[in-house]
């Protein structure tokens, strides 16, 4: 990172020390299609306080994206819709706000980084401008205050040659200095949280870590939340202070980086971990992964989900729907085999520990 | 930019230079001469006339001498219109056809990039399913029908608007309709694909999420990417209303250029043919050259590649 | 690693024991959401569920069976002259009316049907023929054969299609099938750019890599590979054409180049209509509607079929 100026003072973020920033409870989405309603979130939970990440983890299908669109009112009504649920930010429940009401929130208090850097800019338009839109509507400065705002973000954002580039149009920037500047616009209103949805997948391999390491510094000076959508589970253990596993519409185990990794409650859970390559093992052992396919959200299975794909399905997952289950105040999950009378089980292999 | 409307200029002169030549000896190789009832001159009179417009000289010759004539704008004098050169018409009678040819696109334009916004926004409702149905409606009624039709209700109904000839505005007022229906029709429909199109894109959400009105978010980035494919069609507009004139002039009697060009076809008055074919295709070439100017100014990628070069 | 655990944060909900043994799966097989079509059983069933496109298609139908029927039944076909019935307004003996002549304008306006249906599907055939090949062939050559055909096109392109037919018809003479060579021999640009631009986006996808990593001979890959995908557009053109044709037929019988009687195209019973507006306004209305449906059936059922090849399109 080149110099900067100070001006933006490395804040400390003090975890869980004011109450929960965001709490999502019991969120449901279906979406009206041609061939059917799909049940895309189907009763999730989660809870993120200041200055904290949360990585929310799952394949594709599990309904990440939706919650993630659905916390920032992105959803197109129809053929989305919102059967229950609450999204408490701040004390309101995003839910019930109007229209108008949502322009006040989106880039101001929680801001997005989508996930393919290459369309999320408006090609015709100055990059300056699109940085400094949002932050113009939302503080009412002039075009010169705003410009000057953007070349700074451009600038903490590791772009070289801020006040030539601010003038210049997304295509003469490439795939990785792209989402740099997605980041700036999404920091432009100093947002308390970003939503950063599958911010490195469109992105080389040797970028992606750039842009991780960017947006955990920048959050750090910044003092935002950060929810962090990813399939990723390498990028989890080096960030997150929170994870949510998430499986065909559910959140099926949520905790803290350590609980979930070391003391994990969940098969679904154990079966990523387990399917991680490791450099320690055996050359010649296979690579274990989970069998079968994700559920069609068209027709999701009867009872828990998982139970086609679960090496410990019990005729019991088939029939109900596991209820949450606390191991302690922060860490849950969705699991038969934590009722009293399932049979005691050792996992297969270990997740080891978040190295 | 520069080397890019260089290319373009010498593509357009390419062009016009084989067609001047193709128009040239298609017109030479036509049955039965310029001359309608050729048994009735006298061999004398006949020499005159082809002394006059250098049809004694070998084919060879007299193309080189078409081109040089071309080059210095000098299309010759017509067969029919005798003492009247071929540029004298054009410049008497374009001035009517390039009237209602531009009122039809001032007229036309506006409305149809409205339609085609209106639809795209109102995707899948009856507006919309209206709003098309018109416009494939206007691409379907040939322009003479359209003419027919007002000729008949305006004129004979209703009286209250000159059908035929040309005089005061009053008498552009249905030419320019006949054409102009057309203009909306081709444009609501790529107004509306293009609108929807940017509707659907990634950045569009971007901008969303930024806070942005939704009104801001249409107006300043929707419509501005939306409108970049209707410079495309410029020329075809140009094409349509190029066609359209001829056959309106006729049933209007208007004495524009497609007129002009009517009559000289059932004269065999070659030189006009040919002086006002190869005017179409400058008109038409122009509007083409034209259209990718524009383009590459308004898309800013074209434009910033261009000036790397 | 289930040691200590509190109970459920559930309701109370208690379970039988026996709820709890190990369940008995079946092999997880991956269900298809439906039925397996083929492209063209697929562009079907999307058409199908158009009202629009299907009431085109059961218009232009009929309109087939007008012109091919009404010449052939109608009491009024050996009509040429009967002064006694001229000018007669639209009723139950004469639906469309009659003309100047006498003669019964719906049997004209199904004459001019086969006139001017035939000249369309004839010049739209020979310039799909000529497109078609000339498209493939640059773009699968490339190269020389390309720029060669591109600038043909580009300079055919540089004058006004009615242009180009009323030189050629100057040149070969007014007639129907001059008519139609003139108006194939100089239309065949678009369908050819249009094939071409599908042949070069084709060419280079990976599924056709995959093709002829799987072996197929080159042959094969045409066959089935590019031609289903190129037909697609094909025939979209083709419905786009056909009123294109038509019109500029008409075009040509206002200008003097039509057809010479007897034979009378729609074009030419609107230009006759025309001059006689103010006193038998049916004359040129009936054959002015039939063109304009006619068009519309045809257009509307292009954009249709347009929607239903499109692969991207969720209908």
């Amino acid at each position: 990172m080149p110099q900067t100026h100070e001006t933006i003072p490395p804040q400390e973020p003090t975890l869980g020390s004011r109450g929960p920033l965001l709490r999502v409870e019991n969120l449901t989405v279906d979406f009206h299609t041609y061939a059917g309603v799909v049940q895309a979130v189907r009763g999730v939970s989660f809870e993120l306080g200041y200055g904290e990440t949360l990585a929310v983890v799952g394949e594709s299908g599990s309904g990440k994206s939706v919650t993630a669109q659905a916390i920032l009112g992105l959803l197109p009504r129809p053929p989305a819709q919102i059967r229950s649920g609450r999204i408490l930010f701040g004390g309101r429940n995003l839910l019930e706000l109007g229209e108008r009401e949502w322009e006040n929130v989106r880039g101001r208090e929680i801001a997005m980084v989508f996930q393919d850097p290459m369309t999320a800019l408006n090609p015709t338009m100055t990059i300056g401008r699109q940085i400094a839109e949002g932050f113009q509507k939302h503080t009412g400065a002039d075009a010169r205050e705003a410009e000057e705002w953007a070349v700074e973000l451009l600038r903490l954002v590791g772009i070289p040659q801020p006040e030539v580039r601010v003038r210049q149009y997304p295509h003469e920037f490439s795939g990785g200095m792209r989402q740099r500047v997605v980041i700036a616009i999404a920091l432009a209103s100093r947002p308390k949280l970003i939503i950063a949805d599958e911010p490195t997948t469109a992105l080389d391999v040797t970028i992606q870590a750039q842009i991780l390491e960017l947006l955990m510094e920048l959050k750090t000076r910044f003092g935002t939340s950060l929810i962090l959508i990813t399939h990723d589970l390498g990028v989890v253990a080096r960030v997150a202070d929170r994870v949510l596993v998430m499986y065909a519409g559910e959140g099926v185990e949520w905790g803290t980086a350590e609980e979930v990794f070391a003391e994990t409650r969940h098969p679904y859970t154990w079966g990523l971990l387990n399917s991680l390559p490791r450099l320690d093992k055996d050359r010649r052992e296979p690579l274990v992964s989970i069998p079968g396919s994700p559920p069609n959200l068209l027709k999701p299975p009867s009872g828990c989900a998982f139970h086609p794909r679960c090496p410990f399905a019990m005729e019991i997952c088939r029939q109900a729907s596991p209820p949450e289950y606390r191991f302690l105040p922060t860490h849950g999950a969705r699991c038969f085999l934590h009722h009293p009378a399932a049979p005691r089980i050792a996992p297969v292999v270990q997740g080891g520990d978040r190295a | 930019m520069l080397a890019y409307t260089f290319r373009r200029f010498m593509s357009m002169l390419f062009t016009l230079f084989i067609i001047a030549t193709l128009t040239f000896f298609l017109v030479h190789a036509l049955p039965g001469g310029p001359y309608k009832n050729p048994e009735k001159l006298t061999p004398e009179i006949k020499q005159l006339f082809d002394r006059k417009y250098g049809l004694d000289k070998p084919v060879a010759v007299q193309y080189v001498m078409y081109l040089k004539n071309l080059f210095q704008g000098n299309l010759g004098y017509s067969f029919k219109y005798e003492n009247q050169t071929v540029e004298e018409i054009i410049a008497r009678s374009f001035p009517v056809s390039a009237q209602i040819g531009l009122q039809a696109l001032l007229v036309g334009l506006p409305v149809g990039l409205l339609f085609g916004i209106l639809a795209a926004l109102n995707r899948a409702r009856v507006l919309d399913y209206g709003l098309v149905f018109l416009a494939v409606l206007g691409v379907s009624i040939p322009s003479f029908v359209l003419a027919g039709f007002l000729q008949y209700i305006f004129g004979v109904k209703l009286r209250v608007l000159p059908v035929a000839l040309w005089g005061g505005f009053e008498y552009s007022i249905l030419p320019t309709l006949s054409l102009a229906v057309g203009v909306v029709a081709l444009v609501t429909r790529l107004m509306r694909t293009s609108m929807l199109d940017v509707l659907g894109a990634d950045f569009l959400r971007t901008a969303v999420a930024k806070g942005l009105s939704r009104r801001t978010v249409i107006w300043r980035h929707a419509l501005r990417n939306a409108l970049l494919p209707i410079v495309t069609i410029f020329g075809v507009l140009v094409v349509d209303l190029i066609t359209g004139s001829i056959i309106i002039e006729q049933i209007f009697s208007v004495p524009g250029i497609g007129q002009h060009y009517v009559t000289s076809i059932n004269n065999n008055d070659y030189t006009l043919v040919m002086g006002l074919t190869i005017f179409y295709s400058l008109l038409f070439v122009l509007a083409i050259f034209l259209t990718d100017i524009a383009y590459g100014l308004v898309d800013p990628r074209i434009r910033i590649v261009g000036r790397k070069e | 690693m289930l040691g200590q655990w509190e109970s459920a944060l559930s309701e109370g909900q208690v379970y039988d024991a026996s709820l709890f043994r190990p369940l008995t799966k079946e092999v997880d097989r991956e269900e298809l959401a439906g039925p397996s079509l083929t492209f063209w059983q697929e562009v079907w069933r999307r058409l199908s569920r158009n009202p629009v496109a299907l009431a085109s298609l059961g218009f232009l139908i009929l309109v087939v069976a007008y012109a091919l029927l009404v010449p052939a039944l109608s009491p009024y076909r050996d009509v040429n002259l009967d002064l006694a019935n001229a000018r007669l307004a639209p009723s139950w003996d004469h639906p469309f009316g009659t003309d100047t002549f006498g003669r019964d304008l719906f049997f004209r306006v199904a004459q001019g049907a086969r006139i001017s249906l035939f000249i369309a599907f004839a010049a739209t055939t020979i310039d799909l023929l000529i497109g078609v090949f000339l498209g493939a062939l640059a773009g699968l050559r490339g190269g020389v054969t390309d720029s060669v055909v591109m600038r043909t096109i580009e300079v055919l392109s540089g004058v006004p299609w009615l242009i180009m037919v009323i030189l050629l018809m100057l040149y070969l003479g007014s007639g129907l099938f001059t008519m139609i060579v003139a108006m194939a021999i100089t239309g065949w640009t678009t369908m050819a750019r249009l094939v071409r631009g599908q042949v070069l986006a084709l060419k280079n996808q990976e599924f056709v890599f995959a093709a002829r990593a799987l072996g197929a001979s080159t042959w094969r890959i045409l066959w089935h590979h590019l031609f289903p995908n190129v037909l697609g557009i094909v025939v979209v053109r083709l419905t786009m054409n056909i009123p294109a044709v038509i019109f500029t037929e008409a075009a040509l019988s206002f200008i003097g180049l039509g057809l010479q009687p007897p034979l009378a195209s729609w074009g030419v019973l609107v230009n006759d209509g025309w001059r006689v507006l103010e006193i038998l306004p049916w004359t040129f209305f009936f054959p002015a509607l039939a063109i304009t449906l006619t068009s519309l059936a045809f257009n509307l059922l292009g954009d249709a079929l347009r929607d239903a090849i499109d692969p991207r399109l969720r209908v």
